[in-house]
């Protein structure tokens, strides 16, 4: 992620009609693209922790005795919370991702009110544009906090991060 | 704080931060492999070693993850630069040293019992 990408709406100094420019964001995908990328990060993420609690699991369920049910026990509370977690954040990307295919759609019909009137239905209007000066990443000028931007996380790292770890302690605890 | 960025490269750095999680999630399931699969007997000392390093790099990659992603966050409303980091180079140090360490003890003393 290029710091050069920040500054104001231009792409490494250029101007937001330039080819290259275009087709490097075009590489980059559309903002649908980028929010199913995510949703589908989230996802794999999902599938390691769930691998990573079946290992854990059947080491303290069958593991050396005595079995203990209550460590398994918190442990598969602790991949129900990261699985709701993740379910919670792939359905708010599914809103920026509409709203992102909705602008893709009113681009390629070259009707930037169409898009415009979608992304608003979305809930996404103020982050992202169709017209064809808005195509380049930009700042906008919203200075609402973290928790109000369309694609903001919440508190959704921290708790997968701090979850993560206490499986990793439990492992330590398992294994030494 | 600051000016919210284009949301796609916050939603890069969440992706950014999920990569890192994965790799946090698959060094603590290496963790927990050595510690099943090598034999007992042999590699007792070096296998609990192996093993808690590993689940404690997993479970240090997981909070660097979460302090990176919001330190990253941070700077891109501000418009500042990227904080630079030295942690992928030392993990990548580390991880590497424990491969050819654990390769040796193999090549070694063979994997059976």
């Amino acid at each position: 992620m290029p710091d050069e990408n920040h500054r104001d709406g231009d792409h490494d100094g250029r101007d937001h009609r330039d080819g290259v420019c275009r087709a490097e964001i075009h590489r980059a995908g559309g903002p649908g693209d980028q929010a199913e990328r995510t949703q589908l990060a989230w996802r794999r993420t999902a599938l390691a922790a769930t691998v990573v609690t079946l290992l854990v699991v059947s080491r303290l369920v069958f593991g050396a005795p005595p079995p203990r049910a209550l460590g398994a026990a918190v442990i598969v509370f602790a991949w129900l919370v990261i699985l709701g977690v993740a379910d919670r954040r792939i359905r708010s990307l599914a809103t920026v991702s509409r709203g992102g295919r909705a602008a893709d759609h009113g681009r390629a019909a070259s009707s930037s009110a169409d898009g415009r009137e979608a992304i608003a239905a979305s809930g996404s209007r103020r982050h992202v544009t169709t017209s064809d000066d808005d195509v380049a990443p930009r700042h906008h000028t919203d200075r609402s906090p973290a928790t109000a931007h369309p694609a903001a996380a919440g508190a959704a790292p921290a708790i997968l991060a701090l979850l993560t770890a206490a499986l990793a302690v439990v492992g330590i605890a398992l294994v030494s | 704080m600051g000016r919210a960025p284009d949301y796609r490269f916050s939603l890069a750095n969440e992706r950014t931060f999920l990569a890192w999680i994965r790799t946090g999630l698959a060094l603590v399931g290496g963790g927990l492999a050595v510690a099943a699969f090598l034999p007992q007997p042999r590699f007792t000392v070096a296998r609990e070693l192996i093993a808690v390093i590993l689940l404690l790099l997993g479970a240090a990659v997981a909070l660097r993850a979460v302090d990176r992603w919001s330190r990253t966050e941070r700077a891109m409303r501000l418009g500042e630069p990227l904080p630079p980091s030295r942690f992928p180079a030392t993990l990548a140090l580390i991880i590497g040293g424990g491969a050819v360490t654990l390769l040796v003890l193999v090549v070694t003393a063979g994997l059976r019992p």
